[in-house]
């Protein structure tokens, strides 16, 4: 009897365990649903309304919300899980946003990344959406077909834009990336952008007497052996970010839209410069600068050890590792950030990096009074107080040109505003899935120094 | 009540529209859509362009869903035989009425009961971490150096650690067959054997192993169809030796954050396909394999 009552004790735990833990995490929640979040919004509203009045003062007297009052209730299907940093400040947000137009109702639907083929599925299904946000090159490739033109919005003054047009307010670069990947139409509007370079502890350089970010690549193997020679790890990375190092050197040597022909067919591995982006990375591998750790070194084990440990000096990661560590990471850990250096022989130069953005898009099928409500809302998240809060709460880089970037990524800031040219989110190495699995595992060979730059190419080049 | 065409007509008609509904019709179309190109996989059929084999002879020129096939072949084959035979080992020494037994069977089972993603991440995070994981640490408390210092997650041995993962999670549920099994089995048959003088080994395979060959065929049938939808913890230990055809159709209808571009629904259900033919071929093999004789027990 007492087995008994063990063992169902025992499967109520486990099946409750299994339920907490297992996929499907499709979360829905409407704004104005949790007393405390309504009472911070409501003090943040009253800032807010005041920076409404101010604008009705101070700018051309009608902002595109006053000129008709917003009045009904949008979806919006959204990229982050519910308990994501993001998602609570968009709820935030919202909060803030109806109480400022009270005939306005926002619904969420938090997906996670899935959000990308939810939205398609759900749409051709018949579903009620009338916002969503994804990836801009998830946007591109998988929704343009779905996706409103927003181009005239851009020129109309919001709610916090102190009644300068939108596109006066927020980054110029996201602006410009958002219309370029759509012939010159905004389709959507960028947020939480993000970008992808070397990452490093900059304590470790700092006592290693590196004052200077490597800038060649000649540089990058002086600067490996100071801080091997130191004691330290000079590189680390893991499953998720494996091809970087091969990817960037690559995009480097032959620019990103090459790497994706070559990322797409077999038989363009015979080219002599992929053998001599290897050779590169090998010789890393040979002087033994990456971590031992390298080869089983599976998300998020690397980046913890990255803060944790304190004795690996660069990750090639993306702006959003400080957040995703935050917590594992030390109050002395001293945050840096570099652009990938270049290489000899390379067709480009550190002005051209990866990076990307989230952006909020709206079903061409929405109507009239959504899609203002849409627009207003992702002016207002992208240019009030909550674009600041993305960068304090969940240390995203903030949209609207006076906001303050978050201390660790200052550095990065730097990187990304000296991009003109852009590489694909992770370099295009692994944009086609039929390869980037195979050439993923042969990278981390390469870096564990388990094969040889030829058989890196053989073994990359087989899908 | 009488039976009759119109009772077995009502009875079973609400069991068959599900299943035409639920599982005919989605059958129905991913084979047609094999067969065709499309963009996204909700499209309508009015967008689709007849692609004819073309979906098949890019799948089968696909090296890494070549591989896949290979990995799921040799999943289906190696933790088959652990899980299976750990399984009946297990269930062996449960029924012999030890003290504890239904602990112990609990307890065996429960992991059966946890999700898969969840299991596949508690032994990536917890277990083979090769820093502070599980076993390192025991195997340092061993004072096993070579042990300690073994790299479960790298590249070579992470199919291993798959499958570890994998058996420990399935052994409970086929072991509650079999249990279940052997305890139908009449205590006669093994007093009469014991008095002839019969071991423990002889009453296992004269007694036991015939009288529970219809489950054993049975439970091989369920393990190739449960196997060939390989996915959580192929998604956990994301790895080209571990890439199973439900990764590869799963990566190519939806496809990566960073490969979007790579969607292509038609090749997706191709791949479905092939994974239907393969399971119903092999299940009907193992079917005739194992033949069941019918006894009295």
């Amino acid at each position: 009897m007492k087995m008994r009552k063990v063992f169902s004790v025992m499967t109520a735990a486990a099946l409750t365990l299994s339920l907490l833990t297992g996929c499907g995490g499709n979360s829905s929640g409407s704004a104005g649903t949790t007393a405390a979040t309504s009472a911070a919004a409501k003090e943040e509203s009253t800032v807010a309304k005041e920076e409404t009045v101010q604008a009705a003062e101070t700018g051309n007297g009608e902002t595109a919300a006053e000129g008709e009052e917003l009045n009904g209730t949008i979806e919006y299907w959204s990229s982050w899980s519910e308990t994501e940093n993001q998602a609570l400040v968009l709820q935030k947000a919202a909060e803030a946003f109806t109480e400022l137009h009270p005939d306005v109702k926002i619904n969420f639907t938090f997906n996670g990344r899935d959000n990308r083929y939810l939205v398609q599925s759900a749409l051709e299904a018949g579903t009620h959406i009338d916002v969503m946000d994804a990836n801009i090159d998830n946007i591109v490739n998988l929704w343009s077909d779905y996706v409103m033109d927003l181009t005239d919005y851009m020129d109309k003054p919001y709610d916090t834009t102190d009644g300068k047009p939108y596109k006066e307010c927020v980054m110029p670069s996201m602006l410009g990336l958002a219309s370029s990947l759509f012939d010159g139409k905004t389709m959507c509007i960028p947020y939480i952008p993000q970008a992808f370079m070397v990452f490093c502890n900059k304590g470790i350089f700092e006592e290693v007497g590196i004052t200077e970010y490597p800038k060649t690549w000649d540089e990058l193997l002086d600067a490996c052996a100071k801080i091997k020679a130191a004691g330290y790890i000079p590189i680390t990375t893991e499953d998720n970010r494996r091809p970087s190092w091969v990817g960037y050197y690559l995009s480097r040597l032959v620019g990103d839209e090459r790497v994706k022909e070559i990322a797409a067919d077999s038989s363009q591995w015979d080219d002599p410069k992929i053998l001599e982006a290897a050779k590169a990375i090998e010789e890393l591998a040979t002087l033994g600068y990456f971590d031992p750790n390298v080869a089983s070194n599976v998300y998020p084990a690397g980046q913890n050890d990255f803060v944790i440990s304190g004795n690996i000096a660069m990750f090639i990661n993306g702006t959003w590792m400080p957040n995703e560590t935050a917590e594992a990471t030390p109050e002395d850990f001293k945050w840096g950030a570099f652009a990938f250096p270049e290489v000899p022989n390379g067709i480009n130069g550190r002005e051209a990096g990866c990076y990307s953005t989230y952006a909020i898009a709206v079903n061409k099928e929405a109507t009239k009074e959504a899609a203002d409500i849409a627009v207003a809302f992702a002016a207002y998240v992208t240019t009030s107080e909550y674009d600041q809060m993305f960068s304090d709460e969940a240390n995203s880089i903030p949209m609207s040109l006076d906001a303050t970037w978050p201390d660790n990524l200052l550095e990065a800031r730097e990187v990304m505003n000296s991009y003109t040219e852009r590489f694909m989110s992770q370099t295009s190495l692994g944009s086609s899935t039929d390869s980037s699995t195979i050439i993923s595992d042969a990278c981390v060979k390469l870096y564990a120094g388990e094969i040889t730059a030829e058989e890196f190419v053989e073994e990359a080049g087989s899908f | 009540m009488k039976q009759t065409k119109r009772s077995i007509a009502i009875f079973l008609g609400p069991a068959a529209l599900l299943y035409v509904l639920v599982f005919f019709y989605p059958v129905v179309r991913t084979t047609m859509m094999s067969f065709f190109e499309m963009r996204g996989i909700s499209s309508p059929m009015k967008e689709w362009t007849f692609a004819g084999l073309k979906n098949f002879n890019k799948l089968f020129h696909t090296q890494l869903f070549l591989i896949s096939m290979k990995n799921i072949g040799k999943i289906w084959l190696y933790t088959g035989i652990a899980t299976l035979g750990f399984a009946l080992l297990l269930a062996l020494i449960l029924t012999q009425g030890l003290k504890f037994q239904k602990f112990f069977r609990a307890s065996v089972y429960l992991p059966n009961v946890i999700a898969a993603v969840a299991i596949g991440y508690m032994w990536l995070l917890y277990v083979f971490n090769n820093k502070f994981g599980l076993l390192t640490t025991l195997f340092k408390l061993l004072g096993w150096e070579k042990m300690a210092q073994f790299q479960w997650l790298s590249g070579n041995n992470m199919f291993l650690s798959m499958c570890i993962a994998y058996v420990f999670s399935n052994t409970g549920y086929f072991m509650m067959m079999y249990i279940a099994a052997m305890e139908n089995i009449s205590r006669d048959y093994y007093d009469s054997a014991h008095i002839e003088g019969a071991n423990v080994f002889q009453r296992f395979l004269y007694i036991t192993l015939p009288l529970i060959k219809g489950v054993l065929g049975m439970s091989a049938v369920l393990w190739t169809t449960r196997t060939i939808g390989f996915f959580a913890l192929a998604q956990v230990f994301s790895n080209t030796s571990t890439f199973t055809p439900m990764l590869y159709t799963y990566r190519t209808l939806f496809a990566t954050e960073a490969g979007s571009e790579s969607v292509n629904p038609g090749v997706a259900a191709a791949s479905a396909v092939v994974m239907t033919l393969t399971a119903v071929i092999v299940s009907q093999g193992l079917k005739h394999l194992i033949k069941t004789e019918n006894y009295e027990i």
